[in-house]
């Protein structure tokens, strides 16, 4: 394999992408989508601004003791960009273009013959394939960005300025939005070698879509229900006594505790919810951090000061499986392809 | 048997088929030629209902088939260039489905699909149609068009993916139901084809006819819209005179080799001179270009 | 049009669906995920039926609840648009590239009887499929001990209608794709868009540029503060008049999202299921509250927009049909 053939396929199926109608009109469905879901972002921003600077935020001291506030939390400019994750990660139609550039990548050029044009030339198989590979990253790298800059030019219409320190994590939140698409893509320029015809690709894609976005999610209450049984406020009596009541409230809470935990594992195996877990890390952690508090108190922990580390240990292994998938469904379209039958 | 009269057909002010005119009797086994983009295919599926003319009418039959085509479809037979099945479904069962649609009883049914799979060699064969050759896609696309023992067969380009082998069996097919007087219409490039088979021809160019008749009829008429020459040649005995007259165009001639490109056949002429010059001609024969040679010039000229 | 020649198109569609390997893995999902579904919610109407009858609580659950599951998968996770426009997206552009559109129409059939027939034939496949899936949950029930009354039956009934309406919505949006557009793929593509459109850009986009231009701010900003700070009988009046204002902005924005939400297929579906299977209809001596007339009052616009979305997506895709070029 060698690096020119790999770029001349790469810069051609690059210019293929973005010159393509349907690229076009998928890239603003998708900045429509992320528009109106940062649009939507505005008005909580606002309101916690309002409340915010009323009476600040929910906050627990070292010493444990906790100050009560109006608002969630701090708002800050980075809060707005979960429109971004929002938008993408809500439905099928942010992952469309993602779907919609992989999945006749390789059916389209065996109906129309052009692949075995292409083979009579001196390249290489595996060529080929990196090479398709790499234009639709760039492609979709080129649409995130665009997202991107839309969103950062409609807050500084707006006068909301994101701070310094808030910019590496919006960076790592373009390079995480890339992933998630680059999966999305993955996946269907799989489905692409496998499938026989374009059509067939492009439902199968959607299928797979939907079983690694939608099944674990769905299927984690009902999985986590039946390991730890029903929840313990269920079988609440009224005739409770007060010292049972304190020892129902700890078990409660340690079970809702138990059930996020079982709940987040199952979900790391959904592409959309490790994007959406992270999404959340960075741009609103007040969400991410609360979550399996069940009744008690919701803090404000970026008031309080997250760390790194503290950041890694919730999102890690979310952040590794953003790798992971788009490894695998690259790897077996690779294999795939190298021996796949062209007549 | 299939005429048309004035038949045009015109797609965004571009008129791709031009007022023609053509007259097919029944049992002739008619060539239809012409370059790509001539209007062929587009008069092929006006004649079997497919598409409307914008002007004009096309009769099958004396059946118009514009405003009757289920009925001028039920007498015709057509088969398609790049002819389409539905891959999922077996040959067999791809042709009971077209010919449930002719309402032929199951039993008259089956019977008619067992003559016609094995007249196509295709008897026996039992995977879908996703897995057939090409070879094997024409030849159930032949059965298809016969299924109804249609008295027009329209052929668009039947030969294109055949073997030497397949086009052999092709030509006796046609030969079999030319001979049980069936009328039949074949479109094709192949010029070589075309003549074995086809008793008259047709040339379309850029929507019009620019020839028909017997072959040789059409050779005539293209012979002198393209203004190829002839070309006589002869060998004599003793070395030849100087040659003259109006028509020729051009002599190469060395002592007792003459070759003479003329307009028209002047044999009587020269033959006259030459008996004169008390030659002895060996030989003099006449070359007339042929149809291929016509043919290109047609497209060259348009 | 001649009946026969519609039923041999028909019957050959509908086998092709039901037998083709694409309906089979989608109605294998469709009925895991349903039957997840109704696991749960069978689960769930055990617990509240055990409440009801120790007398903690007093209403009595109802087995429509269940149907919930199966309405949910359908329309808002988006499996009955995806079952419904996988069947229709190829059935005329997937002709014409294998070449067979062409073969059919040389043959004594009419143009109106194979769109006719092509779309009898999916819904058709819909239909069983849908029938399946009720009936699996049906039998969840009936292992579970869970009787219907007759009248819970014939609501389920109609919602079974519902969703098979439903379907055939997503169904003639795909058929009119596959007409409209030049390849399969995309005719696939331009069924996502278009219903991207009318689930989403007609109802959220458009009504908040029209709740902005139309209402202006929302006055609820103000209020928190001027609630915080008021302390005085002014105070408390200018509050008054801003909770009289968000009152009525409340109201208006509500009306221009009813409105724009009508566009949504899936909006319209959820509405209608849910009528039918809430517990408005259940009382706890088992007569309705609301007659059948007073329901449909309720949701006439939503039954209007239902019932008019594949009449226009057919009555295009048969216009686009009959005077498609076949070159």
């Amino acid at each position: 394999m060698t690096a020119d053939r790999v770029i001349l396929i790469a810069k051609k199926e690059f210019n293929d992408y973005i010159t393509s109608k349907r690229y076009i009109a998928l890239l603003v469905m998708l900045l429509i989508i992320t528009g109106i879901s940062v649009c939507s972002e505005f008005d909580i921003y606002r309101m916690q601004l309002a409340d915010y600077s009323t009476s600040g935020s929910t906050t627990m001291d070292e010493d444990g003791n906790i100050n009560t506030g109006l608002a969630d939390y701090r708002p800050a400019p980075i809060n707005l960009f979960s429109g971004i994750t929002g938008g993408l990660a809500s439905s099928v139609f942010g992952a469309l273009i993602a779907i919609a550039m992989g999945f006749d990548a390789i059916t389209k050029e065996r109906e129309s013959g052009s692949i075995k044009s292409l083979f009579s030339h001196p390249v290489y198989r595996d060529e080929v394939i990196n090479g398709k590979a790499i234009g639709g990253i760039l492609a979709l790298t080129l649409a995130v960005t665009t997202v991107f800059m839309i969103t950062v030019a409609i807050l500084l219409i707006n006068s909301i300025v994101p701070g310094l320190d808030e910019w590496p994590g919006i960076f790592l939140l373009w390079f995480v939005s890339v992933l998630f698409l680059v999966s999305c893509f993955a996946m269907a320029i799989m489905t692409s070698v496998f499938a026989r015809t374009s059509g067939m690709s492009l439902i199968y894609a959607l299928i797979i879509f939907f079983a690694f976005a939608y099944l674990a999610p769905a299927i984690a209450p009902s999985v986590s229900g039946y390991i730890l049984g029903p929840d313990p406020m269920a079988d609440m009596r009224d005739d409770i006594s007060y010292e049972d009541y304190e020892l129902l409230i700890e078990e409660t809470k340690s079970y809702y505790t138990s059930e996020w935990e079982i709940t987040n594992i199952i979900n790391h195996l959904s592409i959309k919810c490790n994007y959406g877990q992270i999404g959340d890390a960075i741009t609103n952690p007040f969400f991410l951090w609360n979550r399996g508090v069940g009744n008690g108190y919701r803090l404000d922990y970026a008031e309080m000061g997250i760390s790194f580390e503290d950041f890694m240990g919730k999102v890690g292994s979310n952040i590794l499986m953003m790798f992971i998938f788009p490894a695998v469904f690259f790897g077996i379209s690779y294999v795939r392809f190298m021996r796949m039958d062209l007549r | 048997m299939i005429r048309t009269e004035n038949l045009t057909k015109e797609y965004n002010g571009n008129c791709v088929v031009d007022h023609l005119n053509m007259e097919i009797k029944e049992g002739e086994v008619f060539g239809f030629l012409g370059p790509n983009g001539a209007g062929k295919t587009t008069t092929i599926l006006m004649l079997t209902g497919m598409i409307e003319p914008t002007e004009g009418i096309c009769l099958i039959d004396g059946i118009d088939v514009a405003r009757n085509p289920l009925k001028a479809k039920e007498v015709i037979g057509y088969l398609p260039e790049d002819v389409g099945f539905y891959g999922n479904m077996t040959g067999k069962d791809n042709l009971d489905y077209f010919a449930k649609f002719y309402g032929i009883y199951p039993d008259k049914r089956e019977e008619r699909i067992d003559y016609l799979l094995d007249l196509v060699r295709l008897n026996g064969v039992t995977q879908t149609v996703g897995g057939y050759s090409r070879g094997m896609n024409q030849r159930l696309g032949l059965a298809q068009a016969l299924l109804n023992d249609p008295k027009v067969v329209i052929l668009d380009e039947p030969t294109a993916n055949l073997d030497p082998e397949g086009v052999a069996q092709f030509r006796k097919i046609i030969r079999k139901i030319s001979d049980e007087g069936k009328t039949i219409l074949i479109c094709s490039h192949i010029l070589s084809e075309i003549k074995q088979v086809c008793r008259t021809l047709g040339i379309l160019s850029q929507g019009k006819m620019v020839a028909q008749g017997t072959t040789e009829e059409v050779e005539e008429q293209l012979r002198e819209q393209s203004n190829i020459p002839m070309k006589i040649t002869i060998e004599s005995i003793k070395p030849l005179p100087e040659l003259s007259h109006p028509d020729i165009l051009e002599i190469h001639k060395t002592e007792n080799r003459a070759e003479i490109s003329v307009n028209r056949d002047i044999r009587r002429e020269l033959s006259s001179q030459l008996q004169e010059a008390s030659n002895g001609i060996i030989e003099m024969h006449l070359e007339k270009p042929g149809l291929e040679q016509l043919f290109l010039k047609v497209y060259r000229r348009d | 049009m001649k009946i026969q020649r519609l039923a041999i198109i028909a019957r050959k569609e509908t086998c092709d669906h039901i037998t083709s390997k694409k309906f089979l893995l989608l109605l294998l999902m469709l009925s895991i995920v349903v039957g997840i579904g109704a696991i749960t919610g069978i689960n769930d109407y055990q617990s509240n039926l055990d409440r009801y009858k120790s007398g903690d609580s007093s209403s009595v659950p109802s087995p429509l609840s269940i149907i919930s599951s199966i309405t949910e998968v359908i329309g808002y996770y988006g499996f009955g648009a995806i079952i419904a426009i996988a069947l229709g997206f190829d059935l005329i552009s997937g002709e014409k590239e294998t070449k067979s559109l062409r073969s059919l129409l040389s043959h004594p059939v009419y143009r109106d009887e194979i769109i006719n027939g092509k779309a009898i034939g999916g819904i058709a496949a819909l239909t069983i499929a849908i029938t399946v899936v009720f009936m699996l949950v049906f039998a969840l029930f009936l292992i579970q001990g869970i009787v219907p009354t007759l009248y819970e039956l014939g609501l389920m009934l109609i919602i079974w209608l519902i969703t098979i309406i439903f379907l055939a919505s997503n169904f003639a949006l795909a058929l009119m794709a596959s007409v409209i557009a030049g390849s399969s793929s995309n005719a696939l593509i331009l069924s996502l868009i278009i219903l991207f459109v009318l689930s989403f850009f007609i109802p959220v986009f458009s009504a908040r540029v029209a709740v902005y231009t139309m209402l202006g701010e929302d006055p609820r900003d103000e209020i928190t503060i001027v609630r915080y700070y008021a302390d005085s009988d002014e105070d408390d009046e200018y509050l008054e008049l801003l909770e009289e204002k968000q009152q009525d902005y409340d109201q208006k924005r509500f009306a221009i999202h009813e409105i724009s939400s009508l566009f949504s297929i899936q909006h319209n579906y959820y509405v209608l299921t849910g009528v039918f299977a809430k517990p408005s209809w259940d009382c706890i001596d088992g007569t309705p509250m609301l007659s059948l007339k007073e329901v449909i009052n309720q949701v006439w616009s939503q039954l209007l927009f239902f019932l008019l979305y594949p009449s226009l997506f057919f009555g295009i895709a048969y216009v686009k049909f009959m005077r498609m070029d076949l070159r």
